[in-house]
């Protein structure tokens, strides 16, 4: 399986990739560009990052899975980090993926929060992705703050395997807050703002460019999107198995779900 | 900061990213730091210890490389048929392979969270190269003090409901089961089979006798496994090495380092281990093993 290690970005803002071209090797039938979710949900879906890319190799699609800058792999810092610098990640590691060819359909694919930056980034693409995958993306800033916080003591919890209340007590563990350390990251100023002011994921702006877009939601999330069922380009699925990647323990859940492989896949089609 | 990724082994299958120190030692690098995966984490480490570890070194003069071992991260599973244990001491030593050509220096250190310290004691078995190993939360061996804390805690976790009726189900065998909570569910501890204590001090023995160096640490989130700072003593108390191994028992942290307080904690200790043992032992000769 053939990788090579891709650094790109602007000096200051460099990040770290891994492009996994298509098997047999020669022309590729699409190119998918996977933005994955951030913090701890980053640590947590990093093997479906790599078996999606190694399985998309082996059906032909090349693929480049990145860290943003300030995150993972990459060079930077965690708590200098914005939602705006994420955006322009993402339109950097698109234009790495293209790498000035324009021949055949490109396909983004983002998990989370890298969902809702990959939405974002689609509206501001000089060419946009000919589709869109968000797979359980972050809908809204608060709510996803509000599930980061209940995430944090939840681990905790688990980790010390002693109630919240006297985690604090005790004096391992203090309420969360941002700006501040969420589930093990540190989450500065700016970021914790513009979380706060993130407001509903806006598909019908991209639907109007003309993209074609699945996304893979909750029961609950699906209401949220209601009013755009039935559009020809929109695609709706319910996922199958709720997992909470927030969570450092599988807790018998795939690694891999397997409605999101499938789901992947039929895009080529 | 120049860091470099990139791709290595006899196959191809290895993820390593390199970092330089950006100081320098009139003696040239001391020592090479190597960083890997706990369990299923990526190379950047529990909550991206490995990165925030890496910079720090580099500003004490040590260059590290933090890689992916087979099937974990970014590093693909190998065609080899070797078990997955002694295919992560082979990807190691290849790892050390490189960087020891990338830096010019022989020497290593590695610091091993959970199966990173399972891989990292059985390579310093095998590569006279490794001097010295940070062990986090490895095998634990329990004492009769140990199972008294843990019924203990057992005790304070269920309450005075959760003991009747733990009773009860004791009497009765087969009353419904109530969902465990959240802080109740066990976490597996991600490492292999635990050997025996005597062929685990046999080992210890062997890297004490060749100059390694050891610090063993224990979280302070494993109330069932290790829960106290004296289990240490009674773990290895009675053998010769003892004294020459270093132990911390980190209380303030969880497995996987999560809060800010724990990082912290974390890393000046690391700092302190390095400058005060790392440091002076790999300026000495090796000795056979």
């Amino acid at each position: 399986m053939d990788i090579t290690i891709r650094r790109f970005g602007r000096p200051g803002r460099e990040m770290v990739g891994v492009h996994q071209g298509a098997t047999p090797a020669g022309a590729a039938r699409a190119r998918v560009l996977l933005c994955r979710p951030l913090g701890q949900e980053g640590v947590r879906t990093a093997a479906i990052f790599r078996v999606l890319g190694e399985r998309l190799a082996r059906e032909g699609a090349e693929s480049l899975r990145f860290d943003y800058h300030g995150t993972g792999d990459s060079p930077g810092e965690e708590q200098d980090q914005t939602l705006s610098g994420w955006i322009g990640d993402t339109l950097a590691a698109h234009e790495q993926l293209l790498d000035g060819r324009e021949d055949i359909p490109v396909i983004w694919f983002g998990m989370g929060l890298g969902a809702a930056l990959a939405l974002r980034a689609a509206l501001r693409a000089r060419k946009p992705p000919t589709q869109l995958v968000l797979w359980e993306p972050v809908l809204d800033g608060p709510t996803y703050v509000r599930q980061l916080m209940e995430g944090h003591r939840r681990e905790l919890e688990r980790m010390f395997r002693v109630p919240w209340t006297r985690l604090v007590r005790s004096g391992k563990a203090v309420e969360p807050a941002l700006p501040g350390d969420i589930l093990g990251f540190q989450v500065g100023d700016t970021l914790a703002q513009e979380l706060q002011q993130m407001r509903d994921l806006e598909l019908a702006p991209l639907l109007r460019r003309g993209l074609r877009l699945l996304c893979a939601v909750s029961g609950e999330q699906g209401r949220a999107l209601a009013a755009l069922k039935g559009h020809p380009a929109l695609r709706l699925h319910t996922v199958v198995q709720q997992t909470d990647w927030m969570s450092s323990q599988a807790m018998g859940t795939a690694v891999v779900p397997p409605d999101l492989m499938k789901a992947m896949l039929a895009t080529l089609d | 900061m120049a860091e470099h990724t990139q791709i290595l082994g006899s196959d191809q299958h290895l993820v390593a990213t390199f970092t330089p120190a950006t100081t320098s030692a009139p003696e040239g690098v001391p020592v090479i730091a190597l960083l890997t995966n706990s369990g299923v984490i990526p190379r950047s480490g529990p909550h991206r210890m490995n990165v925030h570890l890496a910079r720090r070194l580099a500003a004490m003069g040590i260059p590290s490389v933090r890689f992916d071992m087979s099937g974990l991260g970014d590093s693909r599973r190998t065609d080899s048929t070797l078990p997955v244990v002694e295919q992560w001491v082979a990807d190691t030593r290849t790892v050390m392979d490189a960087a020891q050509q990338r830096f010019g220096c022989a020497k290593f250190l590695m610091i091993g969270f959970c199966s990173g310290a399972e891989v990292a004691h059985l390579v310093a078995l095998e590569d006279p190269r490794l001097r010295a190993i940070l062990i986090w939360d490895l095998y634990a061996y329990k004492s009769l003090q140990t199972h008294i804390r843990t019924t203990l805690f057992r005790l304070r976790r269920a309450g005075v409901g959760g003991l009747l009726r733990k009773i009860g189900e004791r009497l009765a065998g087969a009353l419904p089961r109530r969902r465990p909570r959240e802080h109740e569910v066990g976490r597996a501890v991600e490492v292999n089979m635990v050997p025996p204590l005597n062929v685990f001090a046999q080992r210890i023995q062997k890297l004490v006798d060749g100059g390694v160096e050891l610090l063993f640490v224990y979280c302070g989130g494993e109330p069932e496994w290790f829960n106290h700072a004296g289990q240490f003593r009674s773990m290895f108390g009675r053998y010769p090495f003892y004294d020459r191994l270093g132990f911390h028992y980190l209380t303030v942290s969880d497995h996987l380092i999560t809060t800010a307080a724990a990082q912290q904690a974390f890393l000046a200790m690391t700092d302190e281990w390095i400058g005060r043992q790392v440091l002076p032992a790999v300026r000495t000769p090796a000795q056979p093993r």
